[in-house]
């Protein structure tokens, strides 16, 4: 067992090749004086909270909430720790279905979730079925490309 | 012997999941939480999680999916392909809500995370809380059993699960009466590392049959017979520390992987590529729980189901003069064995692979005349581990076992990989 040789494969290369950094951090000159002003770049992650445990993403369908900006393939982010309240817009199950509309806890009827589109009825539970609020959304990421 | 219990001492919570891989995919199918749902083992074998509603119906953990089929195809019946990637995600956001509440936070395995909770003499209401916030997080139920020692803490959180509706699934075993009244309820197979074999011998020749039986045992006899485990887990039992979070139990005896290949199989070198992944895998679990092998076993055979051809089985193992955990050294005996049973001709339906007589490597001891390790041994696999973990099973991997093997899993019923990939996101019109 002493003194051998076992292969572990074929290895990818990593994405830049090893390399000497000649030309990085050239120290001998004057020290740049932004080297202790150094932030973290900006990231959207941490603007719409996406890595909290309680973000979501969900793929928006259908126009029916066009109204509110929110169009077909967009992608939203939904926290699912947000107690939801009227007039938000949420990701709503009934059935087997989930569901993107605005929530309407203010009606006589009881709750309702409104299309934003007036091509669409506002939808009311029949009897039987329950609301299930999965999630509030809280950010719409709508590509502008191609428009 | 009366035994003295002492809840006063270091206290550590355990966490884990209520069916687990069953509830990660109600998350996104919440109706399936009121049906009877079952997830398929690796290769659509049999059925690894149920939720009560399954469980209640009969459905048998390890129950083969082919006697499931009827049920499932009249509708009776839930049944998802493993979603390994899913369960993945949403074990690291489970996790992420607990390091939220403490930051001594071990995850112990899948569905199961160590916690060390506040000081505080009642911890019930916290774990209330806790359960609450996961719940509204990541849509995940889970157990919280509160214990002095690991053990006493497993049987807590075995206990929230058995009398959920009377303990809301939270169990602190500190309370007055508590530990003892546990234990009087507790069958001793239900205790960590007593396995249903364990729990035999020890009814038959001690009459023990309850948690409280087995700490009622000398633990010298307890020593002598069943061996320093078994020890350990009686004063555990009874609030000494004796295992740490890192170091697991070590109860674990053996490591076993196997899985049915999802066509038959003819040829050596692709049995062979199975057994060198199957050693990696458990190979990897081995120094997880810094363990070594003293022994390994490979099987293989042709369907049990099938009626076509000779049917054939068999298995054969080794025992090492050094305990070894290093996947190349394992590889290396397991290829040896498989030399040995494999026959041509057979249309070979499952390979499998055992990891026996584990010991730790803290009462390891080594033998004078053995071979020295592999240098750096320890080094290259925590590397080859590390990587594993972060960027997927397979990522590095040992000569034998190939990219894309002609046995890789049966995946029928597999649901999107919604966390994971764009194209999988839950779509809401």
């Amino acid at each position: 067992m002493t003194a051998s040789v076992a292969i572990l494969g074929a290895a990818t290369p990593a994405t830049k090749p090893a390399m000497l950094p000649l030309f990085e951090r050239v120290s001998c000159g004057f020290p740049s004086p932004a080297e202790n002003h150094s932030e973290a770049p900006l990231s959207l992650d941490e603007l719409v909270r996406l890595r909290e445990p309680s973000s979501f993403l969900v793929r928006a369908e259908g126009d029916s909430m066009s109204g509110v900006g929110v169009h077909p393939g967009d992608i939203l982010i939904v926290n699912k720790a947000k107690e939801a309240r009227h007039g938000d817009i949420v990701i709503a199950c009934i059935g087997a279905e989930f569901l993107v509309k605005r929530l309407d806890l203010q009606h006589p009827d009881g709750p309702r979730l409104l299309p934003e589109n007036p091509r669409y009825q506002p939808i009311v539970l029949q009897d039987g079925e329950e609301l299930l609020i999965w999630g509030v959304c809280t950010h719409n990421l709508h590509s502008l490309e191609g428009i | 012997m009366t035994p003295s219990l002492d809840v006063t001492g270091r206290t550590i919570c355990l966490c884990d999941i209520n069916s687990a891989y069953v509830a990660m995919e109600a998350v996104f199918r919440p109706k399936i939480a009121q049906r009877p749902c079952i997830v398929l083992s690796n290769n659509d074998g049999c059925a690894i999680a149920r939720n009560l509603i399954a469980k209640r119906m009969g459905v048998k953990m390890g129950q083969p999916w082919h006697e499931l089929k009827g049920l499932h195809a009249r509708g009776e019946l839930e049944v998802f392909s493993s979603n390994f990637a899913l369960y993945h995600c949403m074990s690291n956001r489970f996790n992420a809500v607990l390091r939220q509440h403490s930051p001594l936070c071990t995850e112990y395995s899948v569905d199961e995370s160590w916690l060390v909770p506040p000081a505080d003499n009642n911890l019930e209401p916290w774990g209330h809380a806790l359960r609450a916030d996961v719940l509204k997080k990541t849509g995940l139920p889970i157990g919280v059993g509160i214990g002095v020692s690991l053990t006493s803490a497993k049987l807590a959180s075995w206990a929230a699960k058995t009398w959920a509706r009377g303990t809301g699934n939270v169990v602190d075993v500190r309370l007055p009466g508590r530990l003892e009244k546990l234990l009087k309820l507790a069958p001793v197979r239900e205790v960590w590392g007593i396995g249903g074999r364990l729990a035999a011998r020890l009814e038959a020749d001690h009459g023990v049959r309850t948690a409280w039986d087995l700490v009622c045992v000398e633990r010298r006899l307890l020593r002598r017979h069943y061996g320093v485990l078994v020890e350990s887990t009686a004063r555990e039992l009874c609030g000494e520390w004796c295992f740490s979070p890192d170091e697991g139990p070590e109860h674990q005896q053996q490591i076993r992987a196997s899985q049915a290949f999802g066509r038959r199989i003819y040829d050596f070198d692709t049995i062979a590529s199975a057994v060198a992944s199957h050693v990696a895998r458990a190979a990897a679990k081995l120094r997880r729980q810094n363990a070594s092998a003293q022994s390994i076993k490979v099987s293989i055979s042709t369907s049990h189901f099938s009626r076509q051809g000779e049917p054939y089985s068999a298995s054969a193992g080794t025992a090492f003069s050094t305990p070894l955990s290093d996947s190349r050294d394992l590889t290396q005996a397991a290829l040896n064995i498989l030399r040995h049973i494999y026959q041509e001709g057979p249309a070979y339906a499952r390979a499998g692979v055992l990891l026996g007589d584990l010991t730790g490597d803290r009462y390891r001891c080594d033998d004078l005349f053995a071979p020295a390790e592999r240098p750096g041994s320890r080094q290259v696999m925590s590397v080859v581990d590390q990587l594993n973990e972060r960027m997927g099973r397979g990522t590095v991997r040992f000569g034998r076992e190939t990219a894309s093997p002609g046995w890789e899993m049966r995946q029928a019923l597999l649901s999107p990989r919604y966390t994971t990939r764009w194209e999988d996101l839950p779509r809401a019109r």
